[in-house]
This record gives structure tokens, C-alpha cells and sequence, in this order.
């Protein structure tokens, strides 16, 4: 389709109490910049259920503009109602481009709604610009396993549409909201939601895991053999005040959670300081780790990959070397 | 339940040179069918077993991925009664909605289906969106970071799905194109005796019926990312003076 005006739409997920997603303010951010060299409004999309506290989340963080779609049927995110909304929003007002945070949901809706209207996504950017010949948004995304940083082009579709990571770009300041304030009514009828939301369990138990935001991080991988051998790692950790990573060999094999991955298809981390304990150094785990300012790798196997991108390591066995290395951390520390 | 699973032939990301000018040498690095495909030939492999069902495999790619012997033994070692490619060296599949078209287009060749399973994301682009694509180009119902499955009745699935903070339980109708997380399974290694039958099984080429309106992303740019300069100081041997060494590189320079 054609767009309309020059807008730029920021889709705001929202959470069950109504409150925004941090990732949606995030954007607001590369948005705004973005809204000025495209010459159009930076414009939030707000689609729940009592989503008062996200409106004004999204309009003290610099939106001009808010759409706001708000109903039972919003209640719970599904592909249908809300691919529904959103590309009746934007047949309406004609957006020039759209950036969706890179959450499962919104990995979930941004192809959904390009595929409706016929363009192409760009998935998982990790930089956004402008081009200032054809005022078109480049997208920056890696690919093969972060060996390649890609640009990439909508050239023919409108609006264009990108998915962004979350904790790449910053939450502006607060200011005071001025944004205009526009509520749609939209009803997507029962027969049209093809998946029924049976259960919503909140997982209560799984410890939070701030990667993204930490430090330091001491990681384990194949090398620590097993659940115990994160022992060691929690240790260290505890004496430098880390966070717990691991890599997918660790996660797949059982030995800890999920929520502890960094990687392609975990966490992008950028700590002050990385130690990579039994980690081979498999090209998924550098994309997710190598911006870090040092790395340091623990490691028995001489040619793993890991020393190629340390700044300090260590062959050998973990097991020997991270207890003395813990005592020493405390004996410095106390 | 008839099951088609998706799966994609990459490069080994693990072999790819990356040359002095920054970009990526691809000439000698060997085919491979993409990591995050096994979980779904997996989880077909099982829904199968569960439902007295039928596994067909499909791929679309060029010539040098899908003529291969090895590779398409290797697809069907992995619990495929049979195996469906669409060989198309006009087009790339650069582009994940190109690759949406063909497959959408190799559907609806591939008779009555129950559901289709992709992996959350190649290992090559990682877009994550190719199933839900192909899903909105059918316009069947898709859901994607599929962590478990379970059959619930005559032409539904319950299914779950894990999100960054909670885990949603679904009720699906059917035919529904899934994208499976890594997380749902540990893909079995093909036994012996399955490697020696996957020779036998049928393979037919189907006709690209699907992307011939090109691609929808333009490439401006790709480069690999500027490497930070380390200082590669490795000391061999974890004795205490190794160590200590360690702690006091550390304490110097990082706390």
C-alpha cells in the first residue's frame, strides 16, 4: 500500500495490567530521531485492556501522537485480534514506517501485519537510520551467526516495517506529555480468533536474570560438565558481584535455565568485564557477547575459538583455577 | 495427523571466513541443515509417533543446498516418511517473505495437511518469521516459540508457548502452521538404521509456484562487524601463579 503521511509509528506492547513494555518506550527513543528526518509525527500505537498506564508512559516519553485501541478482545495478546487492529490502523492513517520491539509477541505480529499488507520485515535490528537521499529507514540486523552486520532496504512497500531487540536503544527522559490522544474503536469478532488463550501461567519461580543490564557476567558452558559444575561459577560470581550467563550447549543440556543464555538465540550483552569459563566460543555465542569491554576465557582446550577474542585467558581446568580465583577476589575485596 | 515439517539448508556458520575487506568468504563452507530445523523435525518425528501420523519434509533453496545426496539423507535420517523440494537457483532466499512464498506455494501442492512445523529461526538469517509468513500467505492461524504440543480432539492442537515472562496454553484449530522454540526438545541423533532407510525414501521436486515477484528487502549493505582489538595475553596451565596473575590482571584492570 502507499503511505499516507511521513509518520512514524512505534507499536507500544502492552502488559496484562494495562501497564507499557519497556521495549516500546525504548523505541520511542530512535523513533523520535527518526520522525524528525523523515519530516512526519512520531505517533505511538497502544492496543490492550485498560491501557491508561501505558498512555501516559508512551506520552511522557515523547510521543506527539497516541493511538489507542482499547477493548476485552485486547485483553490477551493474540495473533488475530491484533493483526486485525493494527492494519486497520494502518489503512486508516497511512504510516510511513513501523518499529515493533523484537519480544516474542511482537516477532509474532510484526510479519503477520506486513504479510497483510503485503511488504516484506526486517527482523531484529540492532541499528536504525535514515537514508537521507530517499528519506527510506536503513536497517541495520547481524546474519550467519553474527559474522555479518547486514543494511537492509524496504524499498516498494509501505509502511516499512522492522522488529527491534530490546535493551539496544535507551528510555528518554521524562518529560511533560503533550501528545494528542486519539481513541478507535475496533471490535474483532470471537470467530475471527483462530487461538483460544486456555491458561496464562506467570513463571513466578524462574529467578529474574539481568543480563542485559549487568556489569559483569561469569558464564559457563560445556566445560562445567554439568548442574554442579555452575558451583564454581555462581561462586566467582557472588565474589564479583556478577551475573550468571551460560552458553546454549549449558542450556540445552539442562544444566541451567533459559533466562541464563547469552547469544543468538539468548541475550545480547555489552558488560564491562566477561568470563567465559569452559566455553568453547561457538560463533552464536560471540555475536551475543563480544561487545563486551573485556573478556576473559577459562579454558583446557588451547584452540578454542573463546581465546581469539580474549584479552585474557587461561588454559586450563576450571575447576583448579576459578576456586583460587574466588579466594583471591574475596581476599581483595575484603 | 499429516505433519509437514520446514527446514532450511545453511551455510555452517561455524566455517565461514570472514575475508580482510570485511566480508564473508562462502565458497568453501559446507551445507547443513539449519540447527533450530532438527527441534522441528523433531517435534514432527513425536507428533507423529503420537498420532499414528505422517511426516513429510519440505525445503526450498537453490541447487548446490538441495542436489545434494547427503544432505537430503540427512533430512530424511530424522524421522520424514518423505521428502518435497523446490529447487530455484533464480532467486536467493535472502529474503524471508520470498522464502514464505515458495513454501505458501509448495502447500498448497502438497495436498491436505494438519499442521506445519518450522524452527524458530534459521541459523543463517534468523529472521523468526518465516513460518508466521507462510502462515499469513495461506491465511492459516500461526504461533510462534512453540514449547510444547499435545493433540486435543479432531482438528485441534493444544499447544504451548512461552513468552518472556509468562507461558501461554493455546487451543489451535487446525491446519496451523507452528514455529517450534529450540527449547522444545533435544533432537535424537538418527540411529544407524535410519540413516540406512532415509536412502530409500521418495524425494520429489515440486515446481516453484511461489516467489516470482521477487524479493521484498533490498540489500544496501553487508559487512562483518568491525572486530574490537584484544589483547590475547594466555597464559598455559591453571597453577596458582596462573591464577594469581589472573586476579591481579583483574583487579588492575577491570575492578
Amino acid at each position: 500500500m502507499e503511505a499516507k503521511t511521513k509518520d512514524l509509528w512505534v507499536f507500544v506492547e502492552t502488559n496484562e495490567d494495562g501497564s507499557a513494555k519497556n521495549v516500546g518506550i525504548e523505541l520511542l527513543t530512535p523513533g523520535k530521531m527518526m520522525a524528525e528526518k523523515q519530516g512526519g509525527t512520531l505517533t505511538a500505537v497502544v492496543i490492550g485492556h485498560h491501557t491508561d498506564a501505558a498512555v501516559h508512559a508512551v506520552a511522557t516519553h515523547g510521543a506527539a501522537r497516541i493511538l489507542v485501541v482499547d477493548g476485552p478482545e485486547y485483553a490477551h495478546y493474540t495473533t488475530d485480534a491484533y493483526t486485525i487492529a493494527l492494519c486497520a490502523l494502518v489503512e486508516k492513517y497511512g504510516p510511513t514506517s513501523m518499529l515493533i520491539g523484537a519480544t516474542n509477541k511482537g516477532r509474532d505480529l510484526g510479519p503477520r501485519v506486513s504479510c497483510r499488507l503485503k511488504g516484506g520485515l526486517t527482523a531484529d535490528c540492532t541499528a536504525l537510520d535514515i537514508d537521507p537521499d530517499d528519506g527510506k529507514v536503513a536497517w541495520t540486523r547481524p546474519a550467519f551467526g553474527g559474522n555479518l552486520m547486514a543494511t537492509i532496504k524496504c524499498p516498494n512497500n509501505f509502511p516499512q516495517i522492522g522488529t527491534v531487540r530490546p535493551g539496544v536503544f535507551k528510555k528518554c527522559e521524562e518529560t511533560e506529555a503533550s501528545a494528542e490522544v486519539i481513541r478507535e474503536e475496533i471490535h474483532v469478532d470471537a470467530k475471527d480468533i483462530r487461538t483460544q488463550v486456555l491458561e496464562v501461567i506467570r513463571d513466578m519461580n524462574e529467578e529474574k536474570v539481568d543480563l542485559e543490564g549487568a556489569e559483569i557476567i561469569v558464564s559457563g558452558g560445556r566445560g562445567v560438565g554439568g548442574p554442579d559444575g555452575f558451583a564454581p561459577i555462581r561462586e566467582l560470581a557472588a565474589a564479583l558481584g556478577a551475573t550468571v550467563g551460560a552458553s546454549r550447549a549449558a542450556v540445552d543440556s539442562g544444566w541451567i535455565s533459559h533466562a541464563h543464555q547469552v547469544g543468538q538465540t539468548g541475550k545480547t550483552v555489552g558488560p564491562k568485564l566477561y568470563i567465559a569459563c569452559g566455553i568453547s566460543g561457538a560463533i552464536q555465542h560471540l555475536a551475543g557477547m563480544s561487545g563486551a569491554d573485556t573478556i576473559v576465557a577459562v579454558n583446557r582446550d588451547p584452540e578454542a575459538p573463546i581465546f581469539d577474542v580474549a584479552d585474557y585467558g587461561i588454559v586450563g581446568d576450571l575447576f583448579e583455577a576459578l576456586p583460587v580465583l574466588t579466594e583471591e577476589i574475596r581476599r581483595a575485596r575484603a | 495427523m499429516k505433519i509437514i515439517v520446514c527446514c532450511k539448508i545453511v551455510p555452517n556458520e561455524e566455517e565461514i571466513r570472514v575475508l580482510p575487506d570485511r566480508s564473508l568468504d562462502l565458497s568453501a563452507t559446507p551445507w547443513k541443515i539449519s540447527q533450530y530445523d532438527l527441534n522441528a523435525l523433531e517435534s514432527g518425528r513425536q507428533l507423529a509417533a503420537e498420532t499414528k501420523g505422517s511426516v513429510t519434509a519440505l525445503s526450498v533453496g537453490g541447487p548446490s543446498a538441495l542436489d545434494s545426496t547427503k544432505i537430503r539423507k540427512d533430512v530424511l535420517s530424522r524421522g520424514a516418511d518423505d521428502l518435497k523440494l523446490v529447487i530455484d537457483d533464480s532467486h536467493s532466499f535472502s529474503d524471508s517473505l520470498e522464502t514464505a512464498k515458495a513454501l505458501a506455494g509448495a502447500l498448497k501442492n502438497c495436498g491436505a495437511f494438519d499442521v506445519v512445523l518450522c524452527g524458530m529461526g534459521s541459523s543463517d538469517l534468523y529472521l523468526q518469521e518465516t513460518g508466521i509468513q507462510t502462515g499469513a500467505l495461506l491465511g492459516l492461524p500461526s504461533i510462534n516459540n512453540v514449547t510444547a504440543i499435545r493433540p486435543a480432539g479432531e482438528g485441534l492442537l493444544e499447544v504451548e508457548r512461552t513468552l518472556e515472562e509468562e507461558v501461554e496454553t493455546l487451543e489451535v484449530t487446525l491446519p496451523a502452521v507452528l514455529s517450534v522454540s529450540s527449547e522444545i526438545n533435544v533432537p535424537s541423533v538418527p540411529a544407524m538404521r535410519e540413516i540406512m532407510r532415509a536412502g530409500k525414501k521418495p524425494v520429489a521436486v515440486l515446481d516453484d509456484l511461489g516467489a516470482l515477484d521477487g524479493a521484498s528487502l533490498e540489500m544496501l549493505e553487508q559487512l562483518a562487524p568491525e572486530q574490537q582489538e584484544r589483547r590475547q595475553e594466555v597464559i598455559e596451565g591453571d597453577g596458582d601463579e596462573a591464577v594469581e596473575a589472573l586476579a591481579q590482571f583483574l583487579k588492575k584492570e577491570c575492578l
